[in-house]
This record gives C-alpha cells, structure tokens and sequence, in this order.
C-alpha cells in the first residue's frame, strides 16, 4: 500500500488520507467562519473519496460534534448561547435524527440511498442559494435607502410565524423572542428529519431556522445553533454507529484538520464583514449542488462515469481550497494590520 | 392587501414549480443504480491489529459499547486538539475575547 493510502478498519475502504485532513482543515476553516459543522461539505467529500454514503454520513456527524464542542465552549463564554431555546429544540432534533437514520437504512436496504440522499440534498441546495440571494437583494434594497448595512433587514419570515400564538407561550431571554413553544419544536424536528437523513445538523439549515423562522440576532443564532448541533452530532454519532456506518478512524484524522482550521475561521469573522460572508455562502452552496449534480449523472451515464466524477472532485475540492484560501488570506491580512496598529500603539504610549 | 399576498405567493409558486420542472427533466438524478449495502455490517478484522483490531472486534461484537466508546474519544479528542490549537494560536498577540476590530 502507498505511503498516502490507509486501510479503513470498519468500512473496509482505502482512503487517501490526506484528502481526510485537507478536507477537515477546510471544513473547519469555513465551518468556523460561517459558524456551522460544515456537514454539507463532509458528506459528498467523503463519498467522492470513497466512502459508502451511509458510512459518510455517520462518519460526518462524528467529526461534526467535536467541532461543534470546541466551538460552543467559546461562544457560551460571549454569552451567545439561549440554553432555553438550545434544549427545545435539541428535543424535536433528536426525534426528528432517529427518524432520518431509519429513513437512511430503509433506503439503503432498497439500494437508493445514494441517489434519494443526493436528490434530496440538491433541493435542498437550491432552496437554500435561492433564499441566501433574495436575502442578499432585499437587504442591498433597503441598504440603499438606510445607507447602513448593519441595520438592514432581509428576510423576516419569523414575524408572520411569532403571529401563530397555541399555547404554552415562551419567552428566550438571550435570543430576545417571544412565540409558541411549538414553533421551536416543530422546525428543530423537521431540522432532525433533515440532518439525520442527508448528514448535515450545522449552520446550512438551523442557521437560517433559526435566523429567519424563528427570530434569532444572527451571533446569538451562531452559538445556539452549535450549542444544539453538539448534542444532536452526537447522539447521531451514538446512532449511527449503533446500526455500524461511523468510521471512527476517518473522524479522528479529520479533527486533527478540523481543530486548526476552525481557529482561522473563526478569527477571520472579526476581518471579514457585511455582504462578502453572504455572498461566499450563497456561492458555495451552488458549487456543492454542481458537483452532487455531476455525481448523480455519473451513477447513471457509466460511459462517461470517470470524466464526471474527475469534474465533480475537482469541483468540491476546488471549492474547499477558493474558499479556504480566501479566508486564511483575509485573516492574515486582517491579523497583520491589528498587530501592526497594536505595535504603534505601544511605541506611541511609550514616547 | 390581499391582492399583494396573492401576487407573492403566485410568484413563490412559479418559482417551485420552475424547480420542479427543472430537476424533472433530469429523471436520471431520481433513480440511479448504486451497490445495496447489508443492513447488520460485520467489518473484517483480517490484517488488522493493535487498537483497529480491538475497535474492529468491539464494533463486531458488541455494538452498544462501541457507540459508548465513540461518543466518548470523539469529545476529548476534540477538546484536546481544540486547546492545543488555541494554545498555539493565542501565542500570536491576537485580541481572541471580542470581535470588534
């Protein structure tokens, strides 16, 4: 076996190993900087390095939960956790993850997983670029007439939702919102069906839930999120393996990626600011959806399998390392700039 | 008044469909073929040894105790390589406690 090869102990696949920690630098760079487990790049990475999409799945939410530790240790020191809100809706998740892994075996026992899974995330993805654009146009909209793009509002779909009013009503302090208790409850089970289902529990869907359906300011949003991700990665880690389809090994080697690149990440955020983040989002949203697009037609056009699956790996990595280098550059610069206004800020305290 | 939320929800309707019709004409994104995986995997220990061989014979055998053993080296793991990565990075002189510039 070559030097860059390693014998999977469970799934029984050889896997270039360092796509393992490429991938987990990468997903931890842009996990940390969009503040979420970075699910929606895991998955289909894996699978393009040979991973069985179930074993892909299990081995993402392992790896996800550690992240997502780490992370809601930093963010319950700002004080961006809404623990009341956090454990609502870590009740529906973790219903909602149950069902989607039962979802997943009963697939796979059909031989459809693949393609149902893939399909279901490319809907996904496009409902998902579709609502971070008009979020994107609304807000240019109204910053046009404030001139402030901090207070500019995109989407408010939680202020029609905040109307339905079935008790009991609760009050999040932290998150500063008012609504049924089922409000939280229904999305954070739907949130469930999807991560257990397609293997993404991070920012891809609660962000937006809780941002747009709920109502959340976006940092506390960012923490709360994590905060369920870190409970719901691991009970679907717990269930996962409990049906064999987690690759411990492959997780491991990804964290050890995955804790470097989410410092960058997360420092980057304090550079990085306004409509870039937004757009970056909405853009790599799309290049995941091209490439799952181009593996799906690979399964089924085997005459031109190997070109389709070249341009789809080329495609996710190539994603990985635009965005990955983007923000690291940033971030040196950003970090350059404030050591160099920290130094003269202490030469002119000492004259 | 509700004639603007018909309009929107018209609009919000074309769109789903135009989606809809869009991922119909690919009925090859619907029902590719792919290799049925077994639905109780016993992983082969053949070649294996040292601690893949014992985490390959626990997941063999005692499947409950393997998920236990999982859900609790992937924390500390986690939490170890998370502190030493923020160890080294708070060496460089970088403001980590708050996000103003």
């Amino acid at each position: 076996m070559e030097w860059y090869s390693m014998h999977m102990p469970i799934s029984g696949v050889t896997i270039f190993w360092p796509g393992l920690i490429l991938l987990g630098f990468g997903v931890g760079v842009i996990g940390g900087f969009f503040g979420m487990g970075g699910g929606w790049l895991v998955t289909p990475g894996l699978n393009i390095l040979g991973f069985p999409i179930s074993f892909a799945i299990g081995t993402d939410l392992a790896q996800m939960s550690a992240n997502s530790i780490v992370s809601t240790m930093r963010h319950a020191k700002f004080g961006n956790v809404d623990y009341k809100l956090g454990t609502i809706m870590i009740i529906g998740t973790l219903a909602g993850v149950e069902m989607g892994a039962r979802l997943v075996l009963y697939l796979e026992m059909l031989g459809l997983v693949g393609s149902v899974i893939r399909y279901c995330y490319m809907v996904l993805l496009v409902l998902i670029s579709w609502t971070v654009f008009t979020d994107i146009a609304k807000q240019k909209k109204q910053f046009i007439v404030d001139a402030n793009e901090e207070t500019a509002v995109g989407i408010d779909w939680y202020k029609r939702l905040h109307r339905i009013k079935i008790p009991p009503m609760v009050h999040f302090k932290t998150a500063g919102v008012y609504c049924s208790v089922w409000l939280p409850v229904l999305i954070s089970f739907l949130i469930g069906l999807v991560s257990g289902t397609l293997g993404i529990g991070g920012g891809l869907i609660v962000l937006p839930a809780f941002i747009y359906l709920i109502g959340c300011p976006t940092h506390v949003a960012v923490g709360t999120s994590l905060y369920g991700v870190m409970f719901s990665g691991l009970y679907g880690t717990f269930t996962y393996t409990m049906k064999g389809r987690t690759e411990l090994a492959a997780a491991l080697i990804m964290i050890l990626g995955a804790a470097f690149g989410a410092q960058i990440g997360t420092i980057a955020t304090k550079y990085i600011k306004g409509f870039a983040i937004k757009y970056a989002f909405g853009l790599s949203v799309i290049g995941v959806f091209v490439s799952i697009a181009l593996k799906q037609f690979a399964d089924k056009f085997p005459v031109r399998q190997h070109m389709l699956l070249s341009i789809s790996t080329v495609i996710i990595f190539g994603l990985v390392i635009l965005l990955c280098t983007y923000i690291t550059v940033k971030m040196i610069q950003g970090a350059r700039k404030e050591l160099k206004e920290k130094r003269t800020k202490t030469m002119t305290q000492k004259m | 008044m509700y004639s603007i939320y018909l309009k929107r929800l018209l609009a919000a309707l074309t769109r789903v469909l135009v989606l809809l019709c869009l991922l119909c004409c690919f009925p090859g994104l619907i029902f590719a073929e792919e290799k049925a995986l077994p639905l109780h995997y016993t992983a082969n220990t053949q070649g294996l040894s040292g601690v893949e061989l014992w985490y390959a014979n626990l997941y063999n055998n005692n499947r409950f105790s393997c998920a236990l053993v999982t859900i609790l080296i992937i924390p500390v793991v986690g939490f170890i390589l998370g502190s030493v990565a923020d160890f080294f990075i708070s060496r460089t002189g970088l403001d980590l406690k708050s996000r103003a510039k």
